[in-house]
């Protein structure tokens, strides 16, 4: 042990370490914005990524499309062949059509809010060790993302971005506690905090708090953002499932089930500008 | 033809790291329990540090650090600087103290992984969550065991390599 603590392979691994942490230091000031390493890195991780994540949706549609391949195989060879024939065109009529939904979803966003500015990406990994489920997309600051542009769906709110890199971004769920989106009952205009706890995560379901005691929220009520600062007014949040009260709380706060479902997200879009949008530093 | 074989044994090391990140952090790959995604980076690269040197354990957690680092919103250095001193910890504790032996491979990769859960609820749960004790039940605790799974499959599968490529260099 002693003569380890002694060696060179100790100071070199010392100094490794302490360039890593001086590096983290200079990182710390740059405010969302992704380090020479990770962009470095990331820059070729993040196509391999991408195609693993094609490849996995691929195989995923053809175990789901095709139900007992094994007993199609035993049965007949030569229709195997056609099926198979038939199955590659199926699949690339069934990505063709997402693919032209998804751009109907864009356009129709674009057509009901004018001053929106959107950036379609694609979600290629997640961070398995976050239990907010934040996850990366393939788009970057070469398309026009920076920090704390919103993300959403056709659907409604994700989250907001992170971090940026030149060709990919991190992208921070609204299950996050540091995210603290204003929102609002759309109905009523009771208006809260989304905020989640442990359960609250593991069940998908976020809870919009801070709610007044004689508020007039019900279940199946739209929640939506208030907008002002980092999130436009008006993106839908999700549904009310319940209501409750913590204990010793003046307040009551809703449960609130989100509108995109946040853990099967394959296309997000990222509003890189929008009429009010603050500069968060 | 000695360090051919040593330099194939390696190639074939890097490729089973490079799969099992990408399984790590791909879409729906690996299935998820109770909501929680495992770490299996965790017990391969205490398995890796378990068989190689101090160095090339150093340099395949500094990588598996840095590789988690990229898509993590969290501090940017925490997983390179735990995933690079836990692998220079497990292979000093190998040389010095501990047989490497299935059991061993058990107790270290349940350390870390426990350690890891741990440490990243300390750092980034409890401070910026009131539900901090849940959390570490719910996600923490769960996510360590789910990643400890792992331990024996990787430690056989890297025993089996390296008594192959040691009889080889027979």
């Amino acid at each position: 042990m002693k003569e380890f603590l002694k060696s060179t392979l100790f100071r070199v691994i010392l100094i490794v370490l302490a360039a890593v942490i001086v590096i983290t230091a200079v990182i710390g000031s740059m405010g969302g914005w992704s380090s020479p390493i990770g962009t470095a890195l990331g820059g070729v991780v993040e196509p391999i990524q991408s195609g693993l994540a094609g490849i996995g949706r691929t195989v995923s549609r053809f175990f789901s499309a095709y139900g007992n391949y094994e007993q199609l195989e035993r049965e007949n060879a030569e229709l195997r062949e056609q099926l198979s024939e038939q199955r590659d065109k199926q699949l690339e009529y069934e990505q063709a059509l997402r693919e032209n939904e998804f751009y109907k979803d864009y356009l129709n966003i674009k057509e009901n809010n004018t001053d929106f500015e959107l950036c379609p990406a694609s979600v290629v990994a997640r961070d398995a060790s976050d239990p907010y489920g934040s996850f990366t997309i393939s788009s970057g600051s070469l398309d026009g993302i920076s920090p704390h542009d919103p993300v959403i769906t056709s659907d409604g709110l994700v989250g907001y971005v992170g971090t940026v890199a030149p060709t990919y971004s991190v992208v921070i769920t609204l299950f996050d506690p540091t995210l603290k989106v204003g929102a609002a009952d759309n109905r009523t205009g009771d208006s809260g905090i989304i905020s989640s706890t442990a359960d609250d995560v593991a069940k998908g379901v976020c809870r919009l708090e801070r709610l007044s005691r004689d508020c007039s929220v019900a279940i199946g009520d739209y929640v939506v953002t208030t907008g002002g600062g980092v999130f436009p007014a008006g993106l839908t949040v999700g549904t009310v499932e319940s209501l409750g009260q913590n204990e010793g709380e003046i307040t009551v706060y809703v449960t609130v089930k989100p509108a995109a479902d946040i853990s099967k997200l394959s296309q997000v879009m990222v509003i890189t500008s929008f009429t009010g949008q603050n500069q968060v530093g | 033809m000695r360090d051919g074989r040593r330099y194939t044994y390696y190639i074939v090391l890097s490729i089973i790291f490079a799969a099992v990140y990408l399984l790590q952090s791909g879409i729906g790959l690996l299935p998820r329990i109770f909501a929680v995604s495992p770490l299996p980076l965790l017990p391969l690269v205490t398995v890796i540090a378990m068989f190689e040197s101090k160095a090339a354990a150093f340099a395949y957690g500094l990588f598996a650090g840095l590789l988690m680092d990229i898509l993590s919103r969290r501090f940017f250095c925490f997983n390179t600087l735990f995933f690079a001193v836990a692998a220079v910890a497990v292979a000093l504790l190998i040389e010095l103290m501990f047989n490497n032996a299935p059991r061993t491979a058990a107790v270290l990769g349940g350390v870390v992984c426990a350690a890891y859960y741990f440490i990243y609820w300390l750092a980034f749960l409890l401070p910026s969550t009131g539900d901090a004790a849940a959390f570490l039940v719910r996600f923490s605790l769960v996510g360590a065991v789910y990643s400890w799974l792992f331990t024996w499959p990787f430690y056989f599968l890297l025993r089996w390599m390296s008594q192959r490529e040691h009889r080889r260099a027979i």
